[in-house]
């Protein structure tokens, strides 16, 4: 009996064996991972083609470096093992800068930035206030809903830790849909995305709040977007980077973020990299 | 990871075990009491009730719950008249959402559990006790309940540990259980694969404890005569090893 | 925007429509959880095999295994082993000198998530089967002086199976919803493509909504293929 079980065994094992495509790959090529479901910076035609603004810009930044790029979408919580792993060379798609990210693995020099602003109903009472000081006074013990991992979140933390309760969503869909259906107080995201909602047919009863939350007063929300790497793919990073200063320079990145957010989000090239 | 964060990241992991355990505890007894509608409706003389307790466990049986919590959740928010009726008070907290829809998901499951432990219950037994002179209710708590209980117990631990698991999925509407701490976590330190295990380790705690407690009853419930071993061991004795 | 697109041009087939797409996920859905499935009853079958055996190690090996699938989220199951293949694998490869990437593409590892984790659902539910067969069964086939493993194989194993058959009908629902988690490896499933499609077109309710009744359809049409089977094998 047990002879025959260890049999079994060895089948399956070597059935499993021959079922996998091990495949080698080659090194010239840059693999890029992205989420695939995050507009505008990252998402997908029906016919699986991956567009968005990140994806064009990066198209660019290939252009720009001469290389050959590969793109493939994963949904964002397997991408950082894979990046690690290395089956991806470096990932896009609007992922924040931030120093607690940074000491495990880094970032290209940032290439957008989108300005964030609270939302809210329009019969909220919260509208018109002139300064952060006074919108903040009115929004202490509401509830208030942000995206996971995004400036958005990282703001909340810093100004309103313990102050109002937040909601943590996967994606700006949800948001604003408990933004509509009244289940949220309030909510901050990046102005496009307010932009696109107050400008559609659902979106009637909710406006942008004033002020606008800018990168001088809150100096952390001031590094913006990057492309993120392993720490040991220096060679890639620098020409990246250079890519990028070039790209800054030529207002390519302006063109294109116009193109998908409706207004300007890139960032001055960083004289530490690009030079003065 | 170094230690600091490590740290960090357990204390926040191990605030959240409550809800997690909160979540399951409510949506327990709240699946088993439809799950006892359902069987009820499913084993009554009217085709109606009949019919609607079949589409029920037949449907919620086959549709992902991720797709079920999703549609109760941010599906029913979309009409008006809802929001201003008495119920929106409930289903505007998504605790209380995720307990709804988990709820009637298990209470499905459970409703399977139940008829299958209701058929293995001997016919023997019960016209035992009919010719006996007890009353149908009598019979049914005193003869069929305790022989289908004991019968589905098995099933019943598994459904137990499905739940227990399945409240990760209250995370996708705000609810921040264990799944959803890990999330928040690991795309702050990026230490994906870390934060995954130590959850893991959590869930697989609890749940152990879950099966051996659940096992012992089993085995306390099951009298002596039936207990395992004996039988096994005419099968298995004298084959070649 | 895409939000505005009507209903007829976001389901249309073709370039621009998401029909096509959600048809190859519902393939790839249908391809993995059989797949899985069927070796997974196979291993579960001799996990089975194993718990019911005298060698007291090799049942407290399967039961700990059995315990441990199910006591962690499927999930993490499918997580460990992406990553913990590749890893392996490279691991290995280093080890005769290459240094690149390698990796057992999604199709392959959802075929084994979904194996391992209906091996072990699988093998309760033998076990279970085998404990509902009546003693006198094995006195009658030792009565007719079949060797024990002629008699288990003949006498014991189809009734173990039709037995077994509502509980793997249960184990398959269970397999078909594994794979609804496979997206974070990059497998393109169905509940991808419905997540995909929700996101990008705005319109998450009706794909949510299709995607319920795919799936509610495909499980109905198997429960009867089940129902059937049982019919058929039920005798005397």
């Amino acid at each position: 009996m047990r002879g025959r079980l260890v049999g079994l065994f060895v089948a399956l094992s070597l059935g499993a064996l021959l079922g996998m495509q091990a495949k080698a790959q080659e090194q010239a090529e840059v693999r890029i991972g992205t989420d695939g479901g995050y507009l505008p910076w990252s998402s997908m035609t029906p016919a699986g083609e991956l567009t968005g603004f990140d994806i064009e810009l990066a198209k660019l930044v290939c252009g720009q470096m001469e290389r050959k790029c590969r793109f493939t979408a994963q949904p964002w919580e397997g991408q950082i093992p894979a990046l690690e792993q290395g089956k991806y060379d470096i990932l896009v798609g609007g992922i924040s800068i931030t120093a607690e990210r940074q000491k495990r693995l880094s970032f290209t020099q940032s290439y957008g930035n989108l300005p964030i602003n609270f939302a809210a109903a329009k019969s909220s009472g919260l509208s018109g206030k002139s300064s952060w000081t006074e919108l903040k006074k009115a929004l202490i013990g509401k509830t208030i809903g942000v995206q996971s991992g995004t400036q958005s979140q990282r703001f909340m933390e810093n100004e309103l830790e313990g102050e109002v309760t937040v909601r943590l969503y996967d994606n700006q869909d949800s948001l604003n849909l408990d933004l509509l259906a009244g289940r949220l107080d309030a909510a901050l995201a990046g102005r496009s995305p307010w932009i696109a909602l107050t400008g559609s047919s659902q979106g009637q009863g909710i406006e942008i709040l004033s002020p606008n939350l800018d990168f001088e007063q809150f100096n952390y929300l001031g590094v913006g977007v990057g492309g993120l790497m392993r720490k040991d793919a220096d060679e890639l990073r620098k020409a990246w980077d250079v890519a990028l200063c070039a790209l800054k320079k030529e207002g390519e990145v302006k063109r294109i973020s116009e193109h998908w957010f409706g207004f300007d989000i890139s960032t001055k090239a960083d004289p530490k990299i690009c030079g003065a | 990871m170094d230690f600091e964060t490590a740290l960090h990241v357990l204390i926040e992991l191990a605030g959240a075990i409550w809800v997690t355990l909160a979540l399951a505890a409510a949506t327990l007894p709240l699946g088993f009491v439809l799950a006892a509608i359902a069987t009820w409706a499913r084993a009554s003389r009217r085709r109606i009730l009949r019919m609607i307790a079949s589409a029920y466990v037949l449907s919620f049986r086959s549709t992902p719950l991720l797709v079920q919590i999703f549609v109760l959740y941010y599906g029913l928010s979309q009409f008006a008249w809802l929001r201003e009726s008495p119920a929106w008070i409930v289903l505007k907290e998504p605790f209380a959402c995720a307990v709804i829809a988990m709820s009637l998901c298990t209470g499905a499951y459970t409703a399977e559990v139940m008829r299958g432990g209701l058929a293995a219950v001997p016919k023997g037994a019960i016209e035992a006790a009919r010719a006996l002179g007890l009353s149908p209710l009598k019979v049914l708590f005193l003869v069929t309940v305790p022989i289908a209980a004991r019968r589905a117990l098995p099933a019943y631990s598994n459904e137990i540990v499905v739940t227990l698991k399945a409240t990760s999925l209250a995370s996708t509407i705000t609810v921040m259980e264990l799944t959803g701490v890990a999330k928040d976590l690991m795309s702050q330190t990026f230490a994906v694969i870390q934060v995954f295990c130590m959850v893991a380790a959590i869930y697989l705690a609890i749940n152990t404890i879950l099966i051996l407690a659940l096992r012992s009853l089993e085995l306390y419930l099951t009298p002596l005569h039936e207990r395992p071993r004996s039988r096994s061991e005419i099968a298995w004795k004298k084959a070649p090893a | 925007m895409a939000g505005d697109a009507s209903l007829l041009e976001i389901l249309a087939w073709g370039d621009q429509g998401w029909s096509r797409p959600l048809l190859v996920g519902l393939g790839v859905t249908v391809a993995c959880a059989s797949l899985g499935y069927i070796l997974g009853i196979a291993l579960g079958f001799g996990l089975a095999l194993a718990k019911l055996g005298r060698n007291r190690w090799i049942a407290a090996a399967a039961n700990v295994y059995t315990t441990v699938v199910r006591g962690v989220p499927p999930l993490l199951v499918i997580f460990l082993l992406f990553f913990g293949t590749n890893g392996a694998l490279m691991w290995i490869a280093r080890g005769f000198g290459y240094t690149g990437y390698i990796e057992v593409d999604a199709f392959t590892v959802g075929v084994m998530a979904v194996t391992l984790v209906s091996a072990s659902y699988s093998s309760e539910v033998f076990r279970g089967a085998y404990a509902t067969i009546p003693e006198g069964q094995f006195e009658a086939f030792a009565a007719l002086g079949l060797r024990p493993f002629t008699g288990l194989c003949l006498v014991i194993m189809p009734q173990m199976f039709r037995l077994a058959l509502p509980g793997l009908g249960n184990v398959w629902i269970m397999a078909i919803k594994e794979t609804t988690l496979l997206s974070v490896i990059s497998l393109a499933e169905l509940m991808r493509v419905v997540g995909l499609a929700g996101r990008t077109t705005g319109q998450p309710f009706v794909f949510y909504g299709a995607a319920a009744v795919i799936y509610l359809v495909l499980v109905a049409v198997s429960s009867r293929a089940f129902v059937a089977a049982e019919n058929r094998m039920r005798w005397g």
